[in-house]
Order: C-alpha cells, then sequence, then structure tokens
C-alpha cells in the first residue's frame, strides 16, 4: 500500500490535505523499517495511546469490531485481533477537528494501485493461492 | 467556523453505513467488471512494432522481459515537448513505487511515449523515477493504440479516441480549456500537444504470439491516478473547482511545487 501512495503525497499538500502513517509500534521500530523501504512520508506512533483502539484498527477482547462489524462476522480466515489496516480522514476548522471518515478491509481497495492495474490485466489478480499471498517488501523479492 | 454539517457519533455512524453498502455495491460490481475484463476477445498482434529501450531496440514482445501479462501507459511526450505531460507525470509518480510489485506477479509496465529515448531519459532522471520507459519514436504504436493523432487528422477530424471519432479542437474550446498554458508546461503550443492522448493497453504473450487484451482513455484511468483516489476520501473530495487555474491545472510536476508543499 504504501508504495502505491508514497509518490502521490506532494500532490495532496497541494490540496489542502496533510498526510500520516499511524502504526501503534513505538517510533525506534518505525524509523529503521522506513530508513529501509525508503519513503520519506510523515510516519507516527500512536503507541501508549487509545487512537488505534479508537479508530477500530487495533483488535482485543475490548474493542471487537472491525469495519463496522464485530470481528466474529469476518471471515474466519481474517486476524480477530492485533493490528489491521484501515484510512481515517479528519478535518480542521480552526482548532476544531472533525472526524469525517474511515474505511477498512476492501474499502482500500481503489487506493492500491498495484491491484488496480491487476484487475486491468487479462489474467486479473492471479490469487488462487491467498490473497497478497504473492507480495513481498519491495526489497525482498 | 465550518458551515458543514455536523453530528454526533451515532449520527454519523448511521450515515456511514448507509454509505458502507453503497460502497460494498460498488466494489462488486468492480470485481464483475474486471471479470468481464479478462472475457474479452483476445486479438493478435502480428505488426512488428519497433521501440528503443534503455537497453537498445526492442519489440512488443521484448517488453514482457519473461512475464506473460504487459501494460502500457500512453505517457504523453511526444517528440516535440521539452518535458513530459503533468497529469501524466502526476499519475507516472503513482505507478513508479508499484511496477515492482506487478513484475513480481507475471506483469510488466512499461510506459511508453513518441519522444526519442534521450528525452526521456533526460526527463525521467530528473522526476528520480525507476520504472521502465520506451520510445515509439518512428512507429505506428502509439496512432494504433489511440494514443497519438496525426497533424493531418487534427484538422480533419480523423482520428478516433476511446473509442469513437475524436472531433477537432475548436481554438475557443482550447482556450477554456486554458490549453497553451497546458502545452507551455511541456515547451510545446496546444495543437502539438494534444496530438499525444493518454490511456493505458494491455497485452498477453501466449507461445511467442502477443495478443491485445484491453485498453482504456480518458476518466477510464481514473483508478490508476492516485492522488485523486486519495482526494476523493478527503472531506472536500478533489476540492479544485476553486483552484487556481481551474480543475486539472492546480497541480504541478513534483519537482515544480513550492517548497510549503510538502506532505
Amino acid at each position: 500500500m504504501a508504495d502505491s501512495f508514497a509518490g502521490s503525497l506532494v500532490h495532496l499538500a497541494a490540496r489542502d490535505t496533510a498526510f500520516a502513517v499511524i502504526s501503534r509500534a513505538p517510533l525506534d521500530k518505525i524509523t529503521p523499517f522506513q530508513r529501509r523501504m525508503g519513503w520519506t512520508f510523515p510516519w507516527l506512533s500512536s503507541f501508549g495511546t487509545d487512537f488505534n483502539y479508537d479508530f477500530q484498527v487495533t483488535l482485543d477482547d475490548a474493542h471487537a469490531v472491525y469495519n463496522y462489524a464485530p470481528v466474529t462476522a469476518q471471515p474466519a480466515e481474517r486476524p480477530q485481533e492485533g493490528e489491521r489496516e484501515g484510512l481515517s480522514v479528519f478535518f480542521r476548522d480552526g482548532a476544531r477537528v472533525f472526524h469525517t471518515y474511515s474505511t477498512y478491509q476492501r474499502g482500500l481497495d481503489p487506493l492500491l494501485t498495484t491491484y488496480t492495474c491487476l484487475d486491468l490485466t487479462p489474467l486479473g489478480r492471479q490469487e488462487e493461492d491467498g490473497i497478497m499471498g504473492w507480495v513481498r517488501h519491495h526489497d525482498k523479492y | 467556523m465550518t458551515d458543514h454539517k455536523t453530528g454526533t457519533r451515532a449520527e454519523w455512524l448511521a450515515a456511514r453505513l448507509e454509505l458502507l453498502k453503497a460502497e460494498k455495491e460498488l466494489t462488486r460490481q468492480s470485481d464483475e467488471l474486471a471479470r468481464r475484463r479478462q472475457e474479452l476477445p483476445w486479438v493478435r498482434i502480428d505488426k512488428r512494432y519497433r521501440f528503443e529501450t534503455d537497453d537498445g531496440k526492442a519489440s512488443l514482445a521484448d517488453l514482457f522481459r519473461g512475464r506473460s501479462q504487459l501494460l502500457i501507459y500512453h505517457f504523453m511526450f511526444g517528440p516535440e515537448y521539452t518535458a513530459g505531460c503533468p497529469a501524466c507525470s502526476s499519475i507516472a509518480d503513482g505507478f513508479d513505487g508499484f511496477v515492482v510489485h506487478l513484475a513480481n506477479h507475471d506483469v510488466m509496465l512499461w510506459a511508453v511515449s513518441r519522444a526519442p529515448i534521450e528525452k526521456l531519459q533526460t526527463y525521467k532522471r530528473r522526476m528520480g523515477w525507476s520504472f521502465p520507459w520506451a520510445s515509439s519514436f518512428g512507429s505506428d504504436f502509439n496512432y494504433d493504440f489511440q494514443a497519438a493523432c496525426t497533424e493531418e487528422q487534427q484538422k480533419t477530424g480523423g482520428a478516433e479516441y476511446n473509442f469513437r471519432p475524436m472531433p477537432a479542437m475548436k481554438p475557443e474550446s482550447a482556450k477554456e480549456l486554458r490549453l497553451t498554458e497546458w502545452a507551455a508546461r511541456s515547451g510545446t503550443d496546444w495543437p502539438t500537444y494534444i496530438r499525444e492522448l493518454p490511456g493505458m493497453s494491455a497485452f498477453a504473450l501466449i507461445e511467442g504470439v502477443v495478443y491485445h487484451t484491453y485498453s482504456a482513455y480518458a476518466r477510464g484511468v481514473d483508478g490508476l491516478w492516485g492522488m485523486y483516489q486519495w482526494l476523493d476520501r478527503a472531506p472536500l473530495g478533489r476540492n479544485e473547482a476553486g483552484a487556481e487555474g481551474g480543475p486539472l491545472n492546480w497541480f504541478r510536476r513534483h519537482d515544480e511545487y513550492d517548497t510549503g508543499a510538502k506532505p
């Protein structure tokens, strides 16, 4: 996903839109990985805060809703606890911040332009062996 | 103070769940469209197109580099241009990061333009891109796949684009679309500029034979335009109606923004 958006963010900035990646890992884990991948977008740690839980991307017994449904309603092979993927959008009006939108799971498909391209090919996604099972870090192929 | 409607979390969630239904429907439709794309009949390509690449001359089959599928982005960069089209450049900012994943999943993605390879190489270096980019200079490739038209076709309206006859551009329309400004950003005049056309084409290689499977043009390539996919999810959307220069005219090449415009 980050390989899909890393190059486009400069254009969002020109349209009054900030962008950040947020993960629960401490920053000293994030920074070496970010350097290894050669990414320069802002990447913050929410370690020790409620942020990920409140926006339904870190799941545990007390936070068991993902993609607007109980995790027990998810397909069995999907993780029901730990970290999940998602996008949240906010609007700032002076000092006030509003949450406007969040999307998860296949709601992120249009942002995963690797897959947009695969959907244009004659053979499609070719994932009979499992969704995204073929994907590696870009320096690990 | 925003004059947009605000609400409680419960009100938001009720509206969001309604929208989620529509989004899921769109995802299913998108899957169905992908399936129908794969059902299109393939057209055997017998014409011997020649391209110039970083590694020398190449045929269409050579561009597959051992994969069975090939995607070509028809990047607007005519022989007369001094720099690539800014819109195509912002699309390329997206695919530059993920061509490596496609290349490891049986798909080569190339950009192809009519400018000579030396011009493409110079511009690619300036932009810091690494995706493969071939020149179709002197070949019929761009014309055959509706990614370019001749000066003659431009005058008589005899070219096809997006699978229908392309009307001749009237000077007053060109003015309204601010094509002179657009063209100047690529160092050319507007009639020359719009002889190149954006799009993408897909090919398959089976037992040494190349087949054309799919092409898309105009808003058919919206899905590949990463920055718009993200803006479509922002509270103000594409937010370009009031942008200086109008829709499509606000963005610049990634090295042309003021230093303030950083993510």
